[in-house]
């Protein structure tokens, strides 16, 4: 390696580094302190669910053991819960090892932090809404702003859910709106990232109704209701035609309840039911 | 106990800040010139701070709490968390305000780092970005010091040639 070389490449690496530096915009240690403590608030609420549910499923097996099945759980046995609410380690989860590359795996919230309003935030947000599969000439699309959970005429956010779908500790907020321009309410579930001051990125549509190919068809033409699953997973109610179609044989309307989880890439369906039977 | 509550003293709290002044720009130029994406390299680094900033108290004792923070920070750059994260902030990207465009330069850097096998590129980068020795670089990446030598050689004389090439481009300004 000759010293012209060496040069070229010191000469290169400093260019890089002056004209990179000025683009970095540190998000700062006010978002590094917020975060922290999100996620410890996060953890404690974790624990408790998991102190409690402890607790219950103590108190049942101790019942089913001396044959009181109908006998509840002794106030002495649910006052352990506090007392595992009240000193939970956060400590305990880092490595003992100074090396820092036994790196802590995510933590997979199951409990989602008090929501603050019963939309979670989103009634007055302004939200990307990707165009709809059905009625995106009546149902707005791209920036669109809600007030008090509705965008025009006919758009509404139905219910919003915490779910911690990429398993970073985080939760992210997934939210069923429709848009009503006829008889039937046109589903869409998107996944929503809060990016801070009240704002949120859309990740990607969950799932939404399907162009309607007639009766006896398997596509999802009504999304009902959202609820969460499992850690990472979103429960999403889904009809086929026959639940939307009213003047149709409605005796053939299938509801059924379908897990969908993010795979990385797109949200897909990892668990309920994939036909309507 | 303020640990626990995701907080640290005052004093603790000024090192952190300290050490985030002093060590983010450069960490972010590291991790950006190996995935050739600024906004995951400085997701990743804060990520990094964020954890560290969660065990402070500990950490602020070792001998070198900025190298905690770099080997964490490199782990996100090298594991799956970028993966996990990448499609999440798409949208996010997006909307970035839009920067003038690199300079010929910069990009024949970046270009011919992301020709590199990656350790060679991980150790060209530690030791011309981050400026590590030999003997910091060995124990980051956990080899012996003669390995990163091979790679630091192989990895100069690839981006070398490929830099002496750019610039024989009838486009290089």
């Amino acid at each position: 390696m000759s010293e012209f070389d060496d040069d070229l490449l010191m000469s290169a690496f400093a260019e890089y580094r002056s004209e990179t530096n000025p683009q970095i915009k540190p998000t700062g240690t006010g978002a590094a302190y917020q975060t922290v403590r999100y996620r410890k608030r996060v953890r404690t609420t974790a624990v408790a669910a998991c102190a409690l549910t402890a607790v219950l499923v103590g108190g049942g097996a101790f019942a089913s053991f001396t044959g009181n099945q109908g006998v509840a759980p002794q106030p002495g046995a649910s006052s352990a819960a506090p007392s595992a609410v009240a000193s939970p380690s956060p400590s305990a989860s880092p490595s003992a090892s100074p090396s820092p590359s036994a790196l802590p795996s995510p933590a997979i919230a199951t409990s989602p932090p008090p929501p603050g309003s019963e939309l979670h935030g989103l009634e007055d947000a302004t939200l990307d809404l990707p165009v709809r599969k059905v009625g995106r000439e009546h149902c707005p699309s791209g920036r669109v702003k809600f007030r008090d959970g509705k965008a025009g005429e006919y758009t509404r956010i139905a219910d919003v859910i915490s779910v911690d779908i990429d398993g970073d500790g985080v939760f992210e907020e997934v939210a069923l709106i429709t848009c009503r321009s006829g008889e039937g309410a046109f589903g869409q579930v998107i996944a929503l990232r809060p990016s801070g001051s009240g704002r949120f990125d859309t990740i990607g549509v969950v799932i939404e109704i399907e162009p309607s190919v007639g009766a006896g068809s398997q596509r999802i033409e009504n999304v009902k209701r959202i609820k969460p699953g499992k850690p990472g997973e979103i429960l999403v109610e889904v009809g086929n035609h026959e639940t939307t179609y009213t003047d149709e044989n409605r005796l053939k309307g299938v509801f059924q309840w379908r897990g969908y989880r993010w795979n990385g890439t797109k949200f897909a369906q990892s668990s309920g039911p994939t036909t309507f039977a | 106990m303020a640990s626990q509550r995701g907080d640290t003293g005052s004093a603790g709290r000024a090192d952190f800040e300290e050490c985030y002044a002093a060590h983010f720009h450069s960490l972010t130029l590291q991790l950006n010139a190996y995935l050739g994406n600024l906004t995951e390299a400085q997701d990743m680094v804060q990520e990094a701070f964020c954890r560290a900033l969660a065990r402070w108290d500990r950490i602020a004792g070792y001998h070198d709490p900025a190298a905690w923070v770099r080997r964490v920070a490199w782990n996100l750059a090298t594991s799956g968390w970028r993966k996990r994260r990448t499609t999440l902030n798409f949208l996010h990207r997006q909307r970035e305000e839009q920067v003038a465009g690199p300079s010929p330069d910069r990009v024949a850097v970046t270009r011919a780092l992301a020709n590199l096998p990656e350790a060679q590129r991980r150790a060209c980068i530690l030791f011309y970005i981050a400026q590590l020795s030999i003997a910091e670089i060995a124990e980051q990446e956990d080899v012996a010091e003669g390995t990163v030598k091979s790679w630091l050689h192989r990895g100069r004389t690839a981006l070398a040639a490929q830099l002496t090439e750019a610039r024989k481009e009838p486009n290089h300004v």
